[in-house]
């Protein structure tokens, strides 16, 4: 069977719903007698809660209820920690501090919810947030990691004694003694900072308890609906079957709508218990910069050893994570730094320390990359600048230490965010190098171009730059396939979509195993009524994990289908073809039926049929890697500086990918488009501002900038096609690839627009202001001040 | 507790002649409305809490270019993109355009007006050193009538302005520019588009015998001080000698030592300083190479 649908550019089926506005987003939800919730939130980022006074708040007319922790009684309880820390790893210390719905007594986090109002509507709901009289006593916060660990430092959780949330450490050979071996070691201080997720969509719920049919049902913007039920039925004291969780279509993930279980997700369901209304709660985009989780923020004291041929003889790299004021996402994000920072090198000798530290900032929970960014960052800097220090050409010192394509599997011997060793599945990443090399014009820029146009008095740069993803991790996902009476195909799984096409590429799958058209694959996502195995979509599995438990799903179908057309049709299964809706036989077109009627015979009304026959044409099943699938990438660009006021343009972009098989060329390269945009704000735009007290100073789009079409350039896709032997479609994830290599693209890139100034760019992000400064930094330290 | 976006209740008054407006912002804790862009998000984060709200634009003249031998006169509801678009006033008062067109973004200047840009006196707003550069005059309506005030008087500081609380701007009138005028507007953001600005710069130019050089040239700066800023002793420098290169730079460096900028989250201070040197020898540059080329 050679396939119509996979591989091929087809334009998504479900844009045109989403284009006229005919799509269901959570605030599309309304229901006669809904009421809305608005949340009371800290503008300290920490503070003894004294007391609180809500009367007044509950006589404003219209007011239904206003609820505290202290309403909560019983109910109240931490979330259940989301990630629990690898068992596998010696010697971890990893303190659990999970988030609280409403806070009891003290404030951790500047936004912290301290009550909710349900009232007639949200108008009447944000105006008697205004009644509520809440004495809070400021304490001193702490945001800054290294001040965070000293002694005397304030405490956001008091009973542990220090800020420190997790401490751990991971080696592979024995990095010291290499270390005495190297003829160059590279030592850095390497930061990056931390940024939001800003999707289009903010979060939002609509939570109704109907008291009738004891049922629950949630709306709700999150990648992970099953999960959300389970966890909601288990708190409340529901049978998991009485709560019904939808993510219906979602303006965007990136990873904070992974998180589990928000403030809002555990007091909505619980007020809607009390009331037997529903009720709505919308997100507002302030609310986003407080309520939402975050990303990004490490110290990292890094270095790399190295022959004076530019091998890479080990890696150290001791690193401080920022979780925030809780850390319920246990240790995925540091885990994946350490991973990334491996990189697709050969790195005999690594150690890798993490300091995971609390402090009185947002919940730190994966943002596309989560935490492979940073380690990308580490790794490609440290080569940079040791290829300066060697004389060397930067491809050439990547060249030098990538791992060639007979080592495959490659285990790199340290344990992953998957709890399993990293191991790399697959790869062969010179030819992604000298792709992206030779469609950006390295050789050609170094040696003409950049000449002259330095001579002409203008500051570009290059830079290419290479990186691994690892994707699709498990532990399972699963799908139903059902062929209907009409011949259409249904398709139901468990993973939320969140803009990903999906309704386009899992019904490829399908449509070329059933042999329909792809307009008759009807897809239902995120319900969890209508598919209750899984975990969500995260950690760029969705083209993995559930495309292949479709793909198996959809194969199972098609057993059934030949096995009972072959009696109907009265022929072998081997000569039996499935094509336009049709099974037939090979050479005898005319002998066929459709699925439609196969469908029919299936289900009969009347009748007896065999002992142990299963009704219908339908399968479930599921897809469990035996561990992630890595992509791998190199991307390249040229920039240029405006040398007097630091503002960049670039002027290409060349972005090469190798995801194993490529379902949709189109949507893959949205996705790397959305990716790479991403990593532009990480590196130029986007940055969190804190001042001593916690206080977030940009909690606004016109102050916190995201790239928008004027800083994001055309962006050119180009492929490597290295099959995942881990799965039959061969395919592994490409969610978050786009944006792991772009900061240390750009600061390489930056680098060499600035090489007259013999800049070094350790920190992320930057903007035209922290370049200049850092220029400045340079100019003194060259004149020997 | 952190400001809750959610717009107030508030009476929403349409006038259509300036008979009774000026009795009710007197009385009624009452605030105007042109495009609204940023009345609307003063009020939702509960900055602004006016009780009525009185509609401006639709009064005869509020949104009218007109151009007479006098020079231009602008009504004060007069949009952004309106301006920018103007051929005349691309012609003639190029700086005036190239700062319209400069702020926020294409469906934003679509609603800002001018009036509202200058009245709500921002460091930041793109138009003001352009208005101040273009030495215009701002045109108020109050109970007695229309009185006249420039626009180096007008702003006060940050937010205030010396419209009486009776009054409100109804258009400004920039004189007429000499033959071969050149001008023009430089902003820096943080990104090319849609960012306030860290620093604009103005510069309007034209020949003048009465000059010792034979040039006149007008230079004002915004967002690096709480109003914007003419230059006085650059552009004094550069009416005593004709422009080359030196003493472009020299003027540059005097808008430099003027300002007077703040550090925020957007820029720190010393970055905007030295900003406003490249930016103002850029306009300056720009100007001169305009008059240049008109003299050939």
């Amino acid at each position: 069977m050679s396939p119509k649908y996979v591989g091929q550019r087809i334009s998504r089926t479900e844009d045109p719903r989403l284009l006229t506005g005919q799509a269901l987003f959570v605030d599309d939800v309304n229901i006669p007698g809904m009421l809305h919730a608005a949340f009371l939130r800290s503008d300290y980022a920490h503070a003894r809660l004294n007391s609180i006074d809500v009367s007044a708040a509950r006589s404003r007319p219209g007011v239904i209820a206003v609820y505290t922790a202290q309403d909560m009684g019983d109910a109240w309880q931490h979330g259940p920690p989301l990630v629990i820390p690898p068992p596998t790893i010696q010697n971890m210390v990893f303190h659990t501090r999970t988030q609280v719905p409403l806070v009891k007594d003290k404030v951790r986090l500047i936004g912290e919810p301290l009550a909710v109002v349900i009232a007639e509507s949200r108008y009447i709901a944000e105006d008697a947030l205004e009644d509520i009289i809440a004495d809070l006593q400021p304490l001193e916060a702490v945001g800054d990691l290294e001040r965070a660990l000293r002694p005397g430092a304030p405490l956001v959780h008091e009973e542990l004694g220090s800020n420190l949330a997790a401490h751990f450490f991971q080696e592979k050979g024995n990095y010291k003694s290499a270390r005495q071996q190297a003829d160059l070691v590279i030592q850095k201080r390497i930061l990056i900072d931390r940024g939001i997720a800003a999707a289009m969509e903010n979060r939002g719920i609509v939570a109704h308890w109907d008291p009738k049919s004891q049922r629950l049902t949630l709306w709700d913007t999150t990648q992970s609906p099953i999960p959300i039920r389970n966890g909601l039925a288990g708190m409340f004291g529901l049978a998991e079957h009485q709560v019904r969780v939808i993510a219906p279509f979602v303006g965007g993930g990136f990873g904070p709508k992974i998180m589990m279980f928000y403030a809002e997700e555990m007091v909505l369901t619980w007020a809607t218990l009390q009331i037997g209304r529903p009720i709505k709660w919308i997100e507002d985009r302030r609310e986003n910069f407080y309520a939402t989780t975050q990303e990004r923020g490490q110290v990292h004291d890094a270095e790399m050893a190295l022959t004076s041929d530019g091998r890479i003889l080990g890696v150290r790299d001791s690193f401080l994570h920022d979780t925030g004021a809780y850390d319920p996402y246990g240790l995925t994000i540091p885990l994946n730094t350490q991973c990334h920072v491996l990189g697709p090198y050969d790195v005999p000798n690594y150690y890798a320390e993490t300091t995971v530290v609390f402090t009185n900032r947002m919940i730190a929970t994966p943002v596309r990359g989560a935490g492979r960014p940073q380690g990308v960052f580490v790794v490609e800097r440290l080569l940079d600048l040791a290829a300066r220090k060697l004389d060397m050409d930067r491809v050439e010192i990547r060249k030098r230490n990538l791992l060639p394509p007979d080592v495959f599997p490659y285990n790199n011997q340290i344990i992953d965010q998957a709890f399993a060793p990293l191991v790399l599945d697959s790869g062969n990443y010179l030819p992604l190098l000298e792709q992206a090399a030779t469609r950006i014009g390295y050789q050609p820029f170094i040696r003409e171009e950049q000449p002259r146009l330095r001579a002409e008095g203008k500051h570009v740069g290059i830079g290419v730059v290479m990186f691994i993803e690892t994707t699709g991790v498990g532990p399972y996902e699963g799908a139903r396939v059902t062929v209907e009476a009409s011949g259409r195909i249904s398709v139901a799984t468990g993973v939320g979509t969140q803009g990903q096409g999906h309704f386009t590429s899992f019904a490829q799958i399908v449509a070329d195993q059933l042999g329909v058209n792809i307009r008759d694959v009807e897809l239902v996502t995120g319900d969890t009524a209508e598919f209750h195995w899984g975990t969500g979509t995260f950690a760029s599995r969705g083209a993995v994990v559930a495309a292949n438990a479709i793909h198996a799903a959809a194969r199972a179908v098609r057993g059934k289908i030949l096995r009972l057309a072959s009696k109907v049709l009265e022929a072998p299964e081997e000569e039996l073809e499935l094509a336009d809706g049709q099974v037939r036989v090979a050479d005898m077109p005319e002998k066929s039926i459709s699925l439609g009627k196969l469908a029919v015979l299936a289900n009969p009304l009347r009748g007896a049929v065999q002992p142990g026959t299963e009704p219908g044409l339908e399968a479930t099943d599921y897809f469990g890697p035996q561990y992630g699938a890595t992509a791998a990438g190199a991307h390249a660009m040229i920039l240029e500086v405006d040398p007097e006021t630091m503002m960049v343009e670039i002027k290409r972009y060349v972005a090469v990918e190798d995801c194993g098989t490529v379902l949709n060329p189109l949507i893959l390269d949205g996705q790397v488009h959305g990716g790479v945009a991403l990593g532009i704000g990480n590196s130029y735009y986007e940055k969190l501002v804190f001042d001593d007290n916690g206080q977030l100073l940009n909690a606004s789009l016109a102050d916190y900038l995201i790239a928008a079409a004027t800083e994001v350039p055309r962006i050119e896709v180009g492929h490597g096609y290295t099959l995942s032997p881990l799965n039959p479609l061969g395919t592994k994830g490409a969610g978050e690839a786009g944006t792991l290599p772009v900061p240390a693209l750009f600061a390489q890139a930056l680098e060499d627009a600035l090489a007259d100034h013999r800049l070094e760019v350790v920190e992320m992000p930057l903007s035209p202001n922290r370049l200049f400064e850092l220029l400045q930094a340079a100019q003194e330290s060259a004149s020997g001040r | 507790m952190l400001a809750r976006p959610g717009l107030p209740q508030f009476e929403y008054v349409r006038a259509t002649t300036s008979v009774g407006v000026h009795d009710l912002l007197s009385t009624a804790n009452a605030r105007l409305l042109m495009g609204g862009t940023d009345l609307f998000t003063q009020m939702r984060d509960g900055v602004w809490r006016p009780r009525v709200v009185v509609d401006v634009k639709h009064i005869p003249g509020m949104q009218d270019i007109t151009m007479d031998p006098g020079g231009l006169t602008v009504g004060a509801a007069v949009t952004m993109n309106q301006l920018a678009r103007h051929p005349a006033v691309q012609r003639l008062y190029p700086a005036l355009a190239q700062a319209a067109s400069s702020v926020g973004s294409f469906q934003l200047r679509n609603r800002a007006t001018l009036g509202g840009n200058l009245c709500n006196a921002s460091p930041c707003a793109d138009t003001a050193p352009a208005v101040a550069a273009l030495e215009a005059i701002l045109v108020l309506s109050g109970p007695a009538g229309q009185r006249e005030t420039p626009f180096y008087d007008f702003v006060l500081g940050p937010g205030r302005t010396v419209v009486g609380t009776d009054e409100f701007l109804i258009g400004i009138r920039f004189p007429a520019q000499p033959a071969g005028s050149a001008g023009c507007y430089l902003k820096l953001g943080r990104s090319r588009m849609g960012d306030l600005s860290v620093v604009g710069v103005a510069v309007v130019a034209f020949r003048d015998l009465a000059a010792r050089s034979g040039y006149r040239f007008r230079l004002a700066l915004g967002s690096v001080a709480p109003v914007a800023l003419r230059v006085p002793a650059a552009e004094s420098l550069l009416a005593a000698e004709p422009p080359h290169e030196t003493n472009l730079a020299a003027a540059a460096d005097l808008a430099m030592h003027a300002a007077v900028p703040i550090s925020d989250v957007r820029a720190t201070a010393i970055y905007q300083t030295l900003m406003v040197r490249t930016l103002t020898l850029r306009a300056l540059e720009s100007a001169w190479a305009q008059l240049q080329g008109a003299g050939r």
